[in-house]
């Protein structure tokens, strides 16, 4: 069978995603453990020991933590979960997120500038919910230290660093934002 | 842009909503006249000015209720749809 594997632009690594304007970077992370849990998420809290679930641009702190995605789902950041293990049990429903969902980290004090470029939403107001629609996507804003985070679809990670590139925060981003070979 | 009221994130870009039908427009049950289906199916309200509608939050998934002004196009804050309306019991 004729290989057609060169036709195919080579996916980008989210981890080898860097780009550097001024005062602002974003940097793609190694993958983060991740589970998305649905369902009764105070009973969830309180069996794993998780703190209250960060919303929109909310502080959130290691070693692990929770993210609210919806009223009854949140995303936890830092535990592990084997496929083995994912379903329904005592009323939640799990699923293991940290291959499908890519991390980034947004600093520099030019970080709220990318949002400001990516989203209409205000800044300033706090929401329970830190999923939102960035440049397009379905992703999950909050603050992780000095930095932004953001967890995008790993698949449209590519693209994420083509369309910050085309902003006028990266002015030598095209390089950074091509596929590596 | 305009700005809606999800009523568990609350004010987010309208980019964010998608629209859902017009709110009471409940499927016929049971033995129901032609018309009633073509009423369900084909006829809408329309109203100029207040008009109740069902929208969706695309990011949290939240189904709620909002009354747009037709004309002015102000939106008040969604109001959850109470979950005697959506949870029927018959599973």
């Amino acid at each position: 069978m004729r290989d057609r594997a060169p036709f195919w632009t080579p996916a980008t690594r989210p981890e080898d995603i860097l780009l550097e304007g001024d005062w602002i970077t974003l940097r793609g992370l190694p993958p983060l453990p991740q589970v998305m849990v649905s369902g009764d998420l105070d009973a969830y809290r309180a069996a794993h020991d998780l703190p209250e679930a960060v919303g929109l641009l909310a502080e959130a702190e290691d070693p692990h933590y929770a993210v609210r995605l919806a009223r009854r789902r949140m995303l936890v950041v830092g535990t592990e979960l084997s496929p083995r293990d994912a379903g329904w049990s005592a009323g939640c429903a799990t699923s293991p997120m940290t291959g499908a969902l890519a991390a980034f980290e947004i600093t520099g004090p030019r970080a709220m500038d990318l949002v400001a470029r990516a989203t209409a939403l205000d800044p300033y107001r706090p929401s329970p919910s830190a999923a939102l629609l960035f440049a397009g996507m379905q992703g999950v804003l909050y603050r992780h230290g000095e930095a932004l985070r953001l967890h995008i679809d790993r698949g449209l990670a590519a693209y994420l660093a083509n369309w910050a590139a085309a902003t006028s925060l990266f002015p030598d981003g095209a390089d950074a934002a091509a596929p590596q070979t | 842009m305009h700005i809606y009221t999800c009523p568990f994130c609350g004010p987010r870009p309208e980019t964010e909503f998608h629209f859902g039908g017009e709110a009471g427009n409940d499927r016929p049950d049971g033995d129901v006249p032609a018309q009633a289906w073509a009423d369900y199916l084909h006829y809408r309200q329309n109203p100029k000015g207040a008009a109740r509608e069902i929208w969706i939050h695309l990011t949290c998934h939240e189904v709620f209720v909002m009354t747009r002004d037709t004309v002015t196009m102000a939106a008040q804050p969604g109001e959850p749809i109470p979950s005697d309306t959506t949870d029927r019991g018959d599973a």
